[in-house]
């Protein structure tokens, strides 16, 4: 266990070590969340209701997909396929590390610094811009909240790990990972609420674990679902992480007898 | 000059023989920059679903600019973007010797040697959408419109990559700026919106984001005959700046180079 923790806090050192490489890194999230928000912020200016969100309820699934990008779909599985494909996958093997725990301990390394960071952003732009935001005050609400995050966090890392099992049959493993962050970002509500389509479309959507990353949490948290939602959302998140979680244990022992450990 | 057309016949189809020898790579570079697009234009069909207007632009104007956004970000990626990710790379692992040694231009060969075909279907998708929308909306466009919005375009890529080119030159100080690409990928998604949405912004950071801003809604305001000269003589004043300055620090910024022991 001491293993792991130093391991995510050592990820936590190798991006504080490259200071202004850093400060570029935080300086793109504030562009990209100020960009976002001056665009939605204008839209809910001009009605009072959209799509059936407040402005407030609309402008805090802004902000809120922002922070829970920043916990959830950032990873370090990238490294997994090119770890594979360098062959460096071979001196994992003989250390008496679990990969998979390393990666999720570097992962929680990294996420610990974006949701330092994250807040740090978001309330600068709350104290320049003063959106209205909505504030959930339901304990029960936040606890689920947390729930939820927990959950997509998991199901994020273990997406990311599939994709990164890619680098035992081929050494192209970006084009695949950039295609799925595209859809993932879209899907996953990352730009607007997904209720805003038809709700046969958002039932369809919720069979697939997309949902959960990032629109599924941020409902939670605006209090927009019944508990029996939130149950049937919880139920079909676990389902698919076990779905990913046997699948990933599945290919790993597949590719693994496939290695080769070329380069080394 | 004509060297240098040559030179690049070469490079360009020394890069198709690259992108068509992987074809699965070659398919999914293609779907993916398609995909990007067409998510685009998605965004702003869902921002505008309930609304007839956003910044002063109507729905309509809204599409055109983000049709001319696609066109000219396809642009963009196809000619530019490899090359600029590759930089901090060459600098750091001094490869930038032997481009230094090459009887031709560094900036030229920086900036050119890898192109990118698959962001090119991207700039066919943008012309479709914007021939669609201007037929669906019987818009008359007439030869002068199309000449003015593919030069102020042209103008603008200009503008972009001077900026992208003064910004990357810094890794010849600051070699682990991976971070630096991200940033100015950023940099690239605030074209795509009008200038409009961003005049809410005060200070330092209307400055910054003002020649950004000019970029795509500059030549979409000609076909939209909402040509305003004010901000195309700023458009042409900041290429024209950023253009020499870029010049001229890549120029400055090679005395501090050292090799990597190449």
């Amino acid at each position: 266990m001491k293993a792991y923790l130093l391991f995510a806090k050592n990820t936590w050192n190798e991006i504080v070590t490259y200071r202004l490489n850093f400060v570029m890194w935080r300086v793109r999230n504030l562009l990209q969340l100020l960009t976002i928000y001056l665009l939605w912020a204008t839209i809910t200016s001009q009605s009072a209701n959209i799509f059936g969100y407040s402005k407030s309820e609309m402008l805090t699934y802004i902000l809120g997909v922002s922070f829970l990008t920043a916990v959830v779909m950032s990873s370090r599985t990238q490294e997994m396929g090119e770890n594979i494909n360098s062959g460096d996958l071979s001196i994992f093997l003989i250390r008496p590390i679990n990969y998979f725990g390393y990666f999720l301990s570097r992962d929680l390394g990294d996420k610990a610094m974006n949701i330092v960071f994250s807040i740090a952003e978001i309330s600068l732009v709350y104290l320049i811009l003063k959106p209205p935001i909505f504030i959930q005050t339901n304990f029960v609400f936040l606890i689920f909240f947390i729930i939820g995050t927990t959950l997509a966090l998991l199901l994020n890392f273990l997406i990311g790990s599939l994709l990164g099992m890619l680098g035992f049959w081929s050494p192209e493993i970006w084009a695949p990972r950039f295609l799925m962050y595209i859809v993932l970002g879209f899907l996953a509500g990352g730009s607007f609420p997904l209720d805003i389509f038809p709700k046969q479309i958002v039932n369809f959507l919720q069979l697939f674990p997309f949902t959960y990353l990032l629109y599924f949490p941020m409902k939670i948290y605006l209090g927009r679902v019944s508990s029996s939602e939130i149950f049937q959302g919880f139920l079909i998140t676990l389902a698919w992480i076990l779905v990913f979680y046997f699948s990933l244990l599945f290919i790993w022992n597949i590719g693994l007898k496939k290695f080769g450990a070329e380069g080394r | 000059m004509k060297k240098y057309f040559s030179i690049y016949k070469t490079l360009f189809i020394l890069n198709w023989s690259i992108f068509t020898g992987y074809r699965a790579n070659f398919l999914n570079s293609i779907f993916s920059s398609l995909l990007w697009g067409v998510f685009q234009i998605i965004t702003i069909f869902v921002l505008t679903a309930k609304t007839s207007s956003a910044f002063g632009w109507t729905r309509t104007e809204l599409f055109i600019l983000i049709s001319s956004f696609n066109i000219f970000i396809g642009f963009y990626h196809g000619i530019f973007s490899n090359n600029f990710e590759r930089f901090s790379e060459i600098i750091h692992f001094g490869q930038l010797d032997g481009i230094l040694l090459k009887p031709m231009d560094s900036q030229f060969i920086l900036s050119l040697n890898h192109i990118n075909f698959a962001s090119f279907f991207r700039i066919l998708l943008g012309i479709g959408f914007l021939e669609y929308l201007i037929l669906q909306n019987h818009l008359q466009i007439n030869l002068i419109q199309i000449i003015s919005f593919g030069t102020l375009l042209l103008i603008g890529l200009i503008l972009l990559y001077s900026i992208w080119f003064c910004v990357m030159t810094l890794t010849m100080w600051f070699t682990k700026l991976s971070n630096l690409v991200e940033l100015m990928y950023t940099f690239n998604g605030i074209t795509r919106y009008p200038k409009e949405m961003y005049q809410g912004l005060k200070g330092f950071l209307f400055i910054v984001i003002l020649p950004l801003s000019l970029i795509v809604s500059a030549p979409t305001k000609i076909l939209l005959q909402r040509t305003n000269f004010l901000d195309i003589l700023e458009l042409l004043i900041f290429t024209l700046v950023f253009f020499i300055i870029s010049r001229k620090f890549w120029k400055f910024a090679l005395r501090f180079y050292t090799s990597a022991s190449s």
